[in-house]
């Protein structure tokens, strides 16, 4: 009944609405390319979405999503009435749904992906992420009270740190864990260390951000909108954004260290100030590549006070790391739950987690069909500002020539800098950022540009490593002989004269 | 028939057994002592030989028999051995230690208070006095030596699990003489039980260094209030006729002077406080469910490591006040009551509790509940739940509330003008990050009261300007009467506007996300530069559905 892609295939149909009911403990999956949307509405009982419960008799619609519908035993929603198995009624959730096609994308046509859609009962991982969950409320509760005993130094809830493969559900678990602990009462702050993902802001960034409210599943990504100019039909959330630039830890090791340090700097400064989030504690998502590299992980545990780590389906990496924490088991809690059954690996090219990045993109500037946001075009003089760029993990002679488009972009990083240059270039505040001395259409055309808090009258590196990104920008056209270039803005106005730093994310409109 | 010789060869042979504060031993031979009171010379003298011939360290534990004997059998055991009853008692003490001759005192406190079933003193006055005027002697002499570093004693001493264990040691048998008294109290066989497992607790696991202060502390308590007022050691003795000593005590400031026999109700408080305080500081752990006249069920907590003992103490020290916690709402305490059954089982073994846990089973319901139904039925509009609570209506209230204002804003603006040119929004900076810390995130929702809120960043004071119909836009003048439109750069002279009673740059906004209240663009300028950048967008079916919500 529930193979993927086979047996429902034919009845997706544009146009035409569906009606299914899942039953409890089970998960109707739906993977939806970019080429078409789907409207999902719930029509009876509780379904949710990686822990944000669905309205009944809304539609929403969704695109470029792999997302699972889970339905809890009916008795949650009714606690004092004893549930009788009545034969006529049939439990569940009964959702209706229908497939249009996306007219607007026609470049996503070529997706191979096509809509999937299926019940399943293999809901296992639910269960134990549920199990999770409670585990990490008691913790908080703990936290909670220990003020009550111990007025001098407030305790954090726990600082969660999700471990896995790529394509394991890794974001998704993050998401569940803090849709349900902002159910429970509490904010914690999510922390996103993947620049592949961005979390209420664009991919190659780092950020935190409290959960005061619901995810917006329509959104791009799932999450949401950050602050607007005006009110929005969901309760904006309020990130703060580190720069990394790029999309794989490997190619600045420092350049993230640095940042993640940052970050978690003033993560656990909001926690210690902030009574609101205190007991929510922190929930880190991680790159995949970051259980490959466990000096740079103690660093990260260390930086966040992490003591619950996660480690998604992979007995290896929990005996590893059972190994490398030794000395801090005692403060540290090292679990293993499964992959959701769910998971596909079908996007093995990377092809959609492309498509979601430029979709991302276009939501920060544009907003998406439900919020409609106005960016403003506008045109800068290339001197008027300062660019940067960030620098790749280069051999270490590189670093002494001039910082110039062809040189960086032919290096090549596998080389990886051996011990000595690490050492050499430590002593280096550049082997993070360099600046583009004479910025050219191929050093910025078509470049995300992240505006940094720092102004330009002034400026030092150091404090430049100490900025977070204020917003970004995106740069359409350079016209180098006149030297100025188009540049769209998140909002009406002159672009402030802050130090720019352009990332490796492109974008095209 | 056993003969004379018999008992009391036997007799000695057990006292040989007496190498440590053994009850049942000491009861026992009590037992005998009494059964063969014929035999009294020949016992006391094999006590005696026991109390002369014992090492140090098994000298008090006869001499625990011999005071258990007079007390608990009297006549004819006290008569014969009072002649001789100071001889052996200053010879006992010069040889023991510091930490017995605590034990002696204490015990010699409660030979003076001791009253037999006849009404006379255990032993004479004479003896008494002479003993009483001997310890003075050592008092005195020893204040010399131990004033200095008394107070450092006290505090600098590590609390080791032994001296905790030593007080605990002392409340046991009062909880043991209590429940003999009235067997029918099945809380004291519990209280008891719980006693007597964390002293296992204290005796097998290392614990850390802040929890054994708080143990000591609440021990501590407990004795001042021995010193206070009542002595209930010999109280019991007097009520009970049993015969072990029952206050052990360290502080020497606890036999300065001669307390006088309290109630009962008064011996049993600290033994109650302490319990009591066990429970708070998670070392016993008291599940009451919430309805009315449910028993307490006491279970003790193991630590799994030092690190959430620290938790789970504090966790339980609000165990027992938390419902009358008033400024804590019912879904907390709901879900604290909920929680806390599962704790234990979280802390000893949280993998197997992920793998072991069925968070649908029906006992478990209730937990999985919290997440749903607990909270109260999902708002209509958006699928959030409140819970039903007076806190959560509230919530709930302004919830709806900010519905309701949202579909007036956007249904009016989506309904006339097709293409949204009312309504201006775009996305704000973000904040750095001593602003984020400083930001608090209940500003970012409906339920905040403020209005604006969402917006109130450094940007924040663009959410009206958009709004504002072109005709009445104006910006008031800072500065120089003359200014430029920041868009089509044409020049914008100021005119003096009688409503405002300012001079104004009329039909102009300031620029959203500036700072600089100079820097100022035509609405139409504005408007035109959006409108003209949305136009490549109308196509989008997802676009058009907008006016929708």
């Amino acid at each position: 009944m529930s193979l993927p892609g086979f047996s429902k295939e034919h009845e997706a149909k544009y146009g035409v609405t569906n009606t299914i009911t899942i039953p409890p403990m089970s998960e109707w999956r739906f993977e939806v390319p970019h080429k078409n949307i789907v409207k999902v509405k719930v029509t009876k009982g509780i379904g949710e979405i990686f822990g944000t419960e669905l309205a009944i008799g809304y539609e929403y619609q969704f695109l470029g999503v792999k997302y699972g519908l889970f339905v809890p035993p009916q008795q949650v929603e009714n606690l004092e009435e004893v549930v009788t198995a009545d034969g006529d009624e049939i439990e569940g959730c009964t959702v209706e749904f229908t497939l249009i096609e996306n007219t607007d994308h026609s470049s996503y046509s070529s997706e191979s992906i096509q809509f999937i859609e299926y019940i399943s009962d293999d809901t296992e991982s639910m269960k134990q992420y549920l199990s999770l969950h409670f585990m990490l409320e008691s913790l908080r509760e703990q936290a909670k009270f220990q003020l009550m005993l111990n007025r001098v130094q407030p305790q954090l809830g726990p600082r969660v740190l999700i471990l896995g493969n790529d394509n394991l559900g890794k974001t998704t678990l993050a998401k569940i864990l803090s849709g349900y602990a902002w159910k429970g009462g509490n904010v914690p702050i999510l922390v996103n260390l993947d620049p592949q993902e961005g979390v209420f802001s664009m991919p190659t960034s780092l950020t935190a951000v409290g959960v005061s409210d619901r995810f917006d599943l329509e959104s791009c990504g799932g999450y949401g909108t950050t602050t607007t100019s005006n009110v929005t039909l969901h309760n904006p959330k309020q990130p703060l954004v580190k720069n990394f630039g790029f999309f794989l830890v490997d190619e600045n090791p420092d350049l993230y260290k640095l940042q993640t340090e940052k970050l978690s700097l003033a993560v656990l400064s909001r926690l210690k100030e902030d009574e609101e989030c205190r007991y929510g504690g922190i929930i880190v998502d991680t790159p995949s590549s970051l259980k490959k590299n466990l000096d740079l992980l103690d660093t990260i545990v260390s930086d966040f006070e992490i003591n619950v780590i996660v480690v998604l389906d992979n007995e290896r990496v929990l005996v590893d790391l059972k190994r490398k924490f030794q000395h801090k088991l005692r403060a540290l809690t090292i679990v293993k739950v499964p992959k959701s059954g769910g998971i596909l690996d079908a996007d093995s090219d990377g092809r959609s987690k492309r498509l979601q990045q430029q979709q991302m993109v276009r939501e920060y500037f544009n907003g998406n069909f439900k919020l409609s946001l106005s960016p403003f075009k506008t045109e800068i003089v290339i001197n008027d500002y300062v660019f940067f760029k960030v620098l790749e993990k280069v051999e270490d002679f590189n670093q002494f020539l001039p910082s110039t488009d062809s040189f960086a972009g032919d290096d090549d990083d596998e080389a990886g800098g051996d011990k000595a240059d690490d050492k050499l270039k430590d002593s280096h505040e550049d082997k993070y950022y360099s600046l583009i001395e004479l910025p050219t259409e191929s050093d910025l055309e078509n470049c995300v540009v992240a505006v940094t808090h720092l102004p330009l009258a002034g400026y030092t590196i150091k404090a430049l490593l100490k900025a977070s990104v204020l917003g970004y920008i995106h740069i359409s056209k350079v016209d180098d002989d006149k030297g100025r270039a188009k540049v769209l803005l998140p909002f009406p106005g002159n672009l402030q004269k802050n130090v720019l730093i352009v990332t490796k994310l492109s974008y095209t409109e | 028939m056993v003969t004379t010789s018999t008992i009391v060869e036997d007799y000695s042979q057990s006292l040989s057994d007496l190498t440590f504060n053994s009850r049942p031993i000491i009861e026992n031979l009590t037992n005998i002592a009494q059964e063969n009171k014929d035999e009294a010379e020949g016992i006391l003298e094999a006590v005696k030989g026991r109390i002369k011939k014992a090492i140090p360290q098994h000298k008090l534990f006869a001499l625990y028999l011999l005071d258990s004997i007079c007390k608990y059998v009297g006549n004819p055991y006290n008569i014969l051995i009072e002649d001789e009853i100071f001889k052996l008692y200053t010879e006992v003490f010069t040889l023991v230690d510091d930490f017995s001759r605590n034990k002696m005192m204490n015990l010699f406190e409660t030979w003076k208070q001791t009253k037999l079933k006849n009404g006379s003193n255990l032993f004479s006055s004479l003896e008494m006095d002479k003993i009483a005027k001997f310890l003075a002697n050592y008092k005195k002499a020893s204040a010399l030596r131990t004033q200095d570093s008394k107070v450092k004693d006290i505090d600098s001493q590590p609390l080791s699990n032994q001296a905790l264990i030593k007080q605990i040691d002392v409340l046991i048998p009062i909880l043991r003489r209590k429940r003999k008294e009235s067997p029918d109290e099945v809380r004291l066989s519990e209280k008891l039980n719980a006693l007597d497992a964390l002293r296992a607790i204290l005796s097998s696991q290392k614990l850390q260094g802040n929890e054994l202060q708080a143990i000591q502390a609440q021990l501590r308590t407990i004795k001042q209030q021995y010193n206070a007022s009542p002595s209930p050691t010999p109280a019991v003795i007097n009520v009970t006729g049993s015969s072990t000593p029952v206050l052990s005590n360290n502080n020497d400031n606890n036999n300065n002077n001669i307390q006088r026999l309290s109630p009962i109700s008064d011996v049993m408080d600290p033994a109650n406080e302490l319990f009591n305080n066990l429970i708070n500081v998670g070392l016993i752990f008291a599940d009451k469910p919430l309805k009315t006249g449910s028993e307490l069920v006491y279970k003790l907590v193991f630590p799994r490591n030092k690190y959430t003992v620290t938790n789970d103490m504090s966790y339980q020290l609000i165990a027992q006040q938390y419902p009358q916690l008033s400024n804590t709402t019912l879904y907390e305490q709901k879900k604290f009551t909920e929680l806390a059954k599962i704790q234990s089982s979280i802390n000893d073994n949280p993998q197997n509790f992920l793998k072991t846990y069925n968070p649908y089973s029906g006992k478990n319901i209730k937990l999985l509940g919290l997440l749903y139904g607990a909270k109260g039925a999902p708002c209509a509009l958006c699928g959030k739940r409140f819970s039903s609570d007076p806190e959560g209506k509230r919530l709930q209230t302004l919830h709806l509330d900010w519905h309701f204002r949202l579909n007036k804003k956007l249904g009016s603006s989506g309904n006339t003008s097709g293409a949204n040119n009312s309504v201006i929004q775009s996305r704000n900076w973000y904040l750095n990050d001593y602003e984020w810390v400083d930001f608090r995130d209940s500003e970012l929702l409906e339920t905040s009261t403020d209005t604006n809120k969402g917006t109130t960043n450094k940007s924040g004071g663009e959410a009206e300007l958009p709004a504002v119909p072109e005709k009445i836009s104006y910006v008031v003048v800072v500065g120089d009467l003359s200014n430029n439109c920041s868009i089509c750069r044409e020049h914008v002279n100021a005119t003096f506007n009688d409503s405002v009673g300012d001079w104004c740059w009329m039909n102009c906004i300031q620029v959203p996300g500036s700072d600089n209240p100079r820097k100022i663009v035509h609405v139409s300028c504005f408007n035109e530069a959006n409108s003209k950048k949305r136009s490549g967008d109308q196509d989008s079916p997802i676009k058009s559905k907008r006016g929708k919500y």
